[in-house]
């Protein structure tokens, strides 16, 4: 190929799919009008396409969709079985102690560890997401304080929850309702995250002291983004480090800045 | 005038009957989006099961406001590249004559529309050459022009989907038709003097 203006042989395939601006379009024809080289790309991009369509389209075979419902059904049934035996084993905790340097000589030194990395573990129950691309851009921007969870896997980050949790790609925000429990095993404290009813319930009950926060989390580039002022005021200024544990894994958030 | 599938861009409270619609809508699509990425209609068919499944047991945490396809193919994709690594070390090169998991080969899988007999020849060979040149794309290409060019998606949507800036979707469109049309060199040769 003669042709040197490597900008528009770039640009040939868009110009075949209607993707170019109206007026690159316009550039682009032109440059075709005079350059028999484009020209005899653009038809051999056009074969490419033409070849492409020649690919038979299959059908779902007879029994695709039984085989789906009946799939359907068992994973439903072990997703709820999943989720309760998680929901149970977290309520069951006691609620939250706060680590003091006062407490008992044989626990100081499980307590200095604690504050000094303050291994905090959060589990997120009944927040619902909103996925899309029409979130509020300010609660998407975050500071260099932020929080950020490394991915975990390639789409889902977490699932958990009695309503079920979900992070995406997406960006979300959301009121969420926190009850402080402490766990007696791992000596570390953490924020169960509950859904409305189940905060209102426990309220009615008098169970516990459930806090409510409007936390924002935006997830971008597959990353999830907790304020940092949140962290800080419920889980403490010295907290360091996150644990997010759920049903699939566990997965580690750390202040921004750490990652820098 | 008839008022839009409602499954098509809400997705948060959906019951069984509009999962079962959203199946219905979305089946055929996907069913094929997973065929040419994996010529084979069994493990196909799997793939589609499988995003199915996990929008199914994600349906109450979702409410996606974008739409619904951009979201479905991203699971879809994603669900393909798990399957890759899974299967990385038992997957090998099919050749011809190999038999999928229905006992299809990929030559049978060649459509034949024409009724010359010819022509038709020639349609099964660019048919068989076009997913061998498909196979040899690296993997985001291959995924990219399979969006674009096999399901109809807009630069766009494509980019919403796959998470990247529209400018890499046309890069990589230009580059896997460009690759395509270097593997595909001879067949199209024979095409265009077939079809003048």
């Amino acid at each position: 190929m003669n042709c040197t203006d490597s900008k528009v042989q770039e640009d040939l395939v868009a110009y075949l799919q209607d993707e170019l601006a109206p007026s690159r379009a316009t550039q682009v024809r032109a440059h075709l009008e005079n350059c028999a080289d484009c020209r005899r790309e653009l038809k051999d991009f056009e074969g490419v396409f033409g070849a492409a369509s020649s690919i038979e389209r299959v059908e779902p075979s007879a029994e695709f969709r039984e085989n789906l419902y009946t799939e359907v059904v068992v994973a439903a049934e072990r997703t709820k079985q999943a989720r309760q035996q998680t929901a149970q084993r977290i309520v069951a905790a006691r609620p939250k102690r706060i680590a003091k340097h006062s407490q008992s000589p044989a626990r100081v030194p499980v307590y200095y560890m604690a504050s000094a990395t303050a291994v905090v573990v959060v589990c997120l129950l009944g927040v619902f997401f909103y996925v899309g691309h029409n979130g509020t851009p300010s609660s998407l921007t975050a500071s260099q304080d932020d929080w950020t969870v490394r991915r975990a896997s390639p789409h889902v980050l977490a699932s958990i929850g009695t309503e079920g949790l979900d992070v995406s790609e997406d960006r979300s925000t959301k009121m969420v309702y926190l009850l402080p429990r402490y766990d007696d095993k791992t000596n570390e404290n953490f924020l169960l995250t509950l859904s409305e009813k189940e905060a209102d319930s426990l309220r009615a009950k008098g169970e516990g002291k459930v806090l409510e926060a409007s936390l924002q989390l935006a997830v971008e580039n597959g990353l999830v983004r907790i304020p940092a002022d949140f962290v800080k005021s419920h889980l403490g200024a010295e907290t360091s480090r996150v644990t997010l544990v759920n049903v699939s894994g566990r997965l580690e958030i750390w202040p921004e800045k750490a990652w820098q | 005038m008839n008022s839009p599938e409602p499954v098509d861009n809400t997705f948060g409270v959906m019951d069984d009957v509009q999962f079962e619609r959203l199946v219905k809508q979305h089946q055929v699509g996907l069913l094929n989006f997973f065929y040419r990425l994996v010529w084979d209609r069994a493990v196909a068919e799997d793939l589609t099961q499988e995003v199915f499944l996990k929008l199914y047991t994600r349906r109450t945490g979702f409410e996606p406001r974008a739409k619904f396809s951009t979201y479905l193919y991203r699971v879809g994709r994603n669900c393909w590249i798990d399957w890759l690594r899974r299967t990385k070390h038992s997957r090998k090169n099919r050749s011809l004559d190999a038999e999928d998991n229905l006992g299809h080969t990929l030559a049978e899988s060649v459509p034949n529309r024409s009724s010359a007999p010819q022509d038709g020849l020639q349609r099964s060979e660019t048919s068989v050459r076009i997913q061998e040149a498909l196979d040899s794309l690296p993997e985001e290409h291959r995924v990219v022009f399979t969006l674009s060019e096999m399901q109809g998606l807009r630069y766009e949507e494509i980019a919403r989907t796959l998470g990247i800036p529209v400018g890499t979707v046309k890069s990589r469109m230009f580059h896997a038709v460009k690759r395509l049309k270097e593997k595909l060199g001879r067949t199209l040769k024979a095409e265009n003097e077939l079809h003048g």
